[in-house]
């Protein structure tokens, strides 16, 4: 686990606003992390059947992802669709800005389920985004790490890993690269 | 208007109060799957601009009967066809802005929606709502107000 993650409590107190060494002006607090992203994207997905299984074997997928600014930016909808081999997926995930704080958190639904997923949490630093939380996966306790890197005005990639060790070892189950759609505002 | 102005409102109450249910009943209950009827298209009647009028009471069940009023607008856009839904409202009351939202998630199994709400100034979800339509008229099933949180509702309308 990176240094990030290990700072972070796992007493789950984040009701309490931490103390932030990030520059914290107005201008950048962070509630303007996710503009970048605003807009309509071709979403190339590889993802991972059976995490934490010692299984390879992934499924692809190609499709659009559609992100829309609310409140003005401190919070936005990304709404994924893409087909595959493995058939049809359907996705979201609302990020919220808490001002307290100055973190986002990640709030993912799939079409199926009907229900978000508990968020990751985290915020941007010198251009890469780390979020995380505690999830259970087949009964068991595992760490979440999702990841927003390598952003350019028409390209990022996304990369969650899985841990089932507590942080000592992470396995990468979902990779997406984002391709900005020309044209599009 | 009116009366979607008047449900926001009942939405609001309803969502403010169900946060409660994390000291009691951690674990939704399972949803009955006797409702046989396709839900999924039930807020398509939402999506667009509305602009809304909203009461609410400042102090719930205190006996207060003091009301704020606020105006503002929402809109709500349809996800996947229809079958999730954002609403984002930006309104203005007696102490100024303030700024919720709504993502509401259809659940093709049991049939029901649950409604996440959030507002800018926490930037977290609460538990969701969850419920359906009935003759026209869409129910949570768990309605828990405790004191706490009624009290917690002054300062989430912005006051």
């Amino acid at each position: 686990m990176d240094t990030r993650a290990k700072g972070e409590s796992p007493r789950q107190n984040s009701d309490a606003p931490k103390p932030t060494s990030k520059n914290t002006s107005p201008e950048n607090d962070g509630q303007h992390d996710f503009d970048f992203e605003i807009g309509t994207w071709k979403t190339h997905l590889w993802r991972l059947v059976d995490p934490l299984t010692g299984s390879t074997k992934w499924v692809e997928y190609e499709g659009t992802s559609i992100v829309r600014k609310i409140w003005a930016g401190r919070a936005n909808l990304v709404e994924l669709v893409a087909d595959g081999p493995a058939g049809h997926f359907e996705g979201l995930n609302l990020r919220l800005y808490n001002p307290q704080s100055r973190q986002w958190s990640l709030n993912f639904a799939g079409s199926k389920s009907g229900t978000l997923s508990p968020p990751t949490i985290g915020e941007f630093n010198n251009g890469r985004g780390e979020f995380f939380s505690q999830e259970t996966l087949n009964g068991r306790a595992i760490l979440v790490r999702f990841v927003l890197s390598d952003i350019t005005p028409d390209s990022c990639r996304f990369e969650q890993a899985f841990s089932g060790d507590g942080g000592k070892n992470w396995e990468v189950n979902w990779i997406a690269i984002d391709t900005r759609v020309k044209g599009d505002a | 208007m009116k009366n979607f102005s008047v449900t926001f409102v009942a939405c609001t109450l309803v969502i403010i109060g169900s946060v409660s249910r994390a000291h009691s009943q951690d674990t939704p209950k399972p949803a009955r799957a006797a409702t046989s009827r396709n839900g999924s298209h039930d807020f398509d009647f939402e999506i667009g601009t509305w602009k809304t009028h909203l009461w609410s009471l400042r102090r719930p069940l205190t006996d207060s009967t003091e009301w704020v009023e606020s105006k503002g607008i929402v809109v709500v856009r349809g996800v996947w066809n229809g079958r999730a839904n954002l609403v984002e409202l930006v309104a203005e009351g007696p102490a100024g802005p303030f700024e919720f939202l709504n993502l509401r998630l259809y659940n093709a199994q049991t049939q029901q929606w649950s409604d996440y709400f959030a507002t800018s100034k926490d930037g977290t979800f609460m538990k969701p709502m969850i419920g359906e339509f009935k003759n026209g008229r869409g129910e949570p099933r768990i309605r828990v107000v405790s004191k706490t949180h009624s009290q917690t509702m002054g300062a989430r309308l912005g006051k």
